[in-house]
This record gives C-alpha cells, structure tokens and sequence, in this order.
C-alpha cells in the first residue's frame, strides 16, 4: 500500500512534486502519465525511498518511508542508470543476490524469450536490450510494489508488445501493484487498470482507466452550439476555426445532441490537450 | 545477511581489483628482490616485509569502495543499509586477512629470512605489535579498521561540502598542530593511543574510533542520490 500525504520535493525553487497526495492500495497495473520533467522519476525515488521528501509523508506498508529504511516491498530499478558491466547472466544472479524475492526461473524464461545473449556484458548491448535486462530484473521481483521508470524506452514496436505480454505475465503470476511510467499511454491501456497523470509535480487525475476512456470525448459543431452543449461540463481544452469550436472534455459522457457531434477521445489527445488547456 | 554479503562480494570482486593487482604486483616486486639478495649471498641490508604491501589493499580499496560503484548497487535494488553494512564486511574481511598475513609472516617467514645483518621490518615490529601472536593480530586488525572507515568515510563525504570542510580541517590539525609544541603533544597523544598503548586500549580504541567514524556515513547516506 502506498500514501503520499501532501508530500513535496523541491530542487532548489522548483517543486519537482507539490503537495502530492494518492493512495495506492489495490493490487493493479497503474500508468503513471506526465510530460517530461512532470515529476515522475522524482514520485518514484520518493516511494522507493531513494530520495525524501521536503514535506508532507510518503508511506508505504503503514511505515514512513525514509531514504535509510528504503522499503523492503519496494523494487525499482532505474532503466536509464548505470549497472556493474557483468555478463547478462551474473547480473540475473547479482539481482537474486540482493532481493529475497527475486523469481530466478521467471527471470531465465524472460532472458530466453527476449533472446537476450546471457554471455554478453551489459555495455555491449544495445540500448534497448540494456532496458530489457532491468525491466526483467524488475519484473522478476516478486516484491509487493514494482516501480517502473519509461520501460519501454528505446523499444522498437515488437519490443514494446513483447514488453506488454511480459508485464501481463508477471502479473498474473504474482498480482501486486506494478506503476508504469509511460509516454505511450494508449499502449498500455491495454493491461493498465488506472491512471495517475501529473503534471507540474501535482496530481492532474487518478482514475480508473475504463472510466477516463468513457469520461474523454470531444464535441464539434457551431461555436453557440457547443458552448451551451458544454455549460455544465469539465472542458479541458478549446479550439476554435471561425465560428466553428471543438470542446475536449472530461466528464460524465453527455447524450447524442443535434447541433454538437460527439467523438471519443484517445487517453494520449486527452492527456495532451488537458496538460496544453493548463498551461 | 544474504544482501549485505552480495554487497562486499561484488565490491571484492568488480571494486578493488586494482588495489589487490597494485599490492599483488609490489608484493612480488619485493619478493624477487629477496631471491636476487639471497641468492647473492649480499648482506647487510635491510627490507621492508612483504605483507607491507598489502597494506595497500587497505588503503586503496575503501577509497575505490566509496568512489565508484555506488550508484550501481543502488540501482540493482541494493538498500543503503544493506550498502552500509555490506561495506563494513569488506573492510572487516581485509583487516582480517592482512592482519592474518602480517602474523603469519612476523612470525613464521621473517625469523628464517632474516640473518646476520639482513632485517626485515614491517608494522607490526615497528608499532611494537609483536609480543604475541594475538596482540600482532587484534592490534593490526583494529588499527587496519580504523584506517579503513576514515579512507571510506572521507571519500565518501567529498561530493558535499562538509567533505571539503573535513579535508581543511585535517589539513589545519596536521599545519597547525605540529609546529606548537603544546598542540603537538595533543597529536603525539592521540597516535600514541592508536598505535603504542597498551594493547587492550590501542584495540579499544582504535575500533571504538573505527565504529564511531564509518556510523557517520549513515547521516550522509540519508541524502545521498544514486
């Protein structure tokens, strides 16, 4: 279980996270969503306990998190760190070395179906093989809580589905909350059951996926026509060509109107037109 | 315990192989020169005992120990404490066996090298270690503990700016102590207690000194960032 009860971090003037507050307690697959520079990489230090925060408290398990009691049921392996360049094999071996629940055949199945070279050091791999091997190592963990940081970086698209069968795996095999950082959120609609987007270091929203697919449309028509179809709904974003409006909304799902044509909105355009209607 | 020995096989292993190759290729420097004087019948010099040389190991490795690597044992999902405690094995380990090999020597191999104006000494003759086997052993030990957990705590600290401060500070105790005669005596006095007191205190001390100094690294640990 993890609480984050207002917690901030600050870099200098900057609050890479800002009186951040959510609850985590079921076991799921969460997509983490946020731009660049949003504060996700800092959320997850602060619940691995590889950084503290300024104010506020970070728990997990019911324990404070500190950066010197790091929490046991936390694994995160940062895909974009350096790792000790060992064989493929040693670094398996290392990983169960250091973590008590570290699944060894789950592991040496992945390293198979992957084709990652077990002989290989970790330098001579390309770049997305390197991310392969920590998603892996994470993914092995059977720890309660497995945080993932841009998994899929540097994948090519049959990588990424491989990466998406594999989560659904592991998953299966030992539900626990797995939070995916992710750019590519329509990707990972497929096996993510909820959403926490940030921005700015604060909590845009966290929901249920299925709920923000029902919630996300957009309505087009006549400027007039959508202004008052939208009077009391949560719009995100704007656009307007002459007398013509396209609202993007975010709210309970309105019943087909006349004047105003009613579309789905993919999660990745909601997220992008409620970070751009922000700012 | 599994994690903390994981931590100190990977430092004995991928950390401070330079320091065992540094101490290995000077320990057999030093051997050869032993087999050229003795096979030469040459007389009447002197040599410093090979076990010295591993001394670099001590010296060397805690600095390699908590320069490089860090980051790495973090980011495969080591805990700070079990980086901590890992560490301190690696440490207790070195001091251990090169103390061993320093007893072993004093002991067993120095009395049948040396001869009729061929003396060897190393640190354990010279501090005055070597009344017994146990003292050589538990003085050496405790001494190579304290050196150890200064080196790491000091390499440690020097990306902030307490590290910087720590590095002045050493240097004004060493510039300005030594040439007051009464500081000096405060200097004497702290050494004579870490190397030429009684052997019950000399070992207390320095491992007292040797816990107290490397538990600081947890304060620093708290704020570091992989």
């Amino acid at each position: 279980m993890i609480d984050l009860l207002s917690a901030t971090k600050r870099y200098g003037d900057t609050a890479a996270i800002d009186r951040l507050t959510l609850h985590l307690s079921e076991k799921k697959i969460y997509c983490l969503l946020g731009r660049n520079g949003a504060g996700k990489t800092t959320l997850m230090n602060l619940i691995s306990g590889k950084i503290r925060a300024d104010e506020g408290k970070v728990m997990v398990d019911d324990e404070r998190v500190t950066t010197l009691n790091m929490p046991e049921s936390v694994r995160y392996i940062e895909a974009a760190k350096p790792q000790f360049n060992m064989r493929v094999s040693e670094l398996m071996k290392l990983a169960a070395g250091v973590d008590d629940k570290f699944d060894a055949d789950f592991a040496d199945r992945m390293v198979d179906k992957f084709r990652l070279e077990r002989h290989k050091k970790y330098k001579s791999l390309s770049f997305g093989m390197k991310t392969m091997v920590t998603t892996i190592i994470s993914l092995a963990s059977n720890s309660e809580i497995v945080l993932l940081d841009e998994p899929v970086l540097g994948f090519d698209a049959v990588m990424r589905k491989e990466f998406y069968d594999l989560l659904a795996e592991s998953y299966e095999n030992h539900p626990r909350i797995i939070i995916v950082s992710t750019h590519l959120i329509d990707e990972i609609a497929g096996i993510a059951e909820k959403i926490i987007a940030i921005d700015s270091g604060k909590l845009l929203f966290y929901e249920d996926i299925n709920d923000v697919i029902e919630k996300s449309y957009k309505l087009s028509g006549a400027e007039d026509d959508v202004k008052h179809a939208t009077a009391n709904l949560n719009v995100v974003a704007n656009e307007k060509i002459g007398k013509f409006a396209v609202a993007y909304v975010f709210d309970k799902r309105m019943a087909p109107q006349e004047n105003v044509e009613v579309e789905n909105l993919s999660l990745q355009d909601l997220f992008v037109k409620m970070v751009e209607g922000k700012n | 315990m599994k994690k903390y020995t994981t931590v100190a096989k990977i430092n004995f292993r991928y950390t401070t192989w330079i320091a065992y190759l540094v101490a290995g290729i000077c320990a057999a420097a030093m051997i050869v020169d032993t087999i050229i004087d003795k096979s030469m019948g040459m007389t009447g010099d002197n040599a410093i005992s090979y076990y010295s040389m591993l001394y670099l190991i001590c010296i060397m490795a805690p600095i390699f120990i908590a320069s490089i690597n860090y980051s790495r044992h973090i980011n495969i999902g080591v805990k700070k404490k079990a980086y901590f405690y890992g560490c301190a094995i690696n440490y207790v380990v070195f001091a251990a066996i090169i103390s061993l090999c320093g007893v072993i020597e004093t002991f067993l191999i120095d009395p049948y090298l040396t001869s009729d104006g061929y003396q060897i000494y190393g640190l354990v003759k010279v501090f005055g270690w070597d009344s017994n086997v146990f003292t050589a052993f538990f003085s050496q030990f405790a001494f190579l503990l304290l050196v150890e957990s200064v080196l790491h705590t000091f390499t440690f600290i020097q990306d902030k700016w307490y590290g910087w401060l720590a590095d002045v500070i050493v240097v004004v105790i060493i510039s300005v102590f030594t040439p007051i005669p009464a500081l000096r005596q405060v200097e004497t006095a702290f050494f004579n207690l870490i190397i030429f007191s009684a052997p019950v205190a000399q070992i207390f001390t320095c491992l007292l000194l040797a816990a107290a100094v490397y538990s600081t690294n947890l304060v620093y640990l708290k704020n570091k960032i992989s």
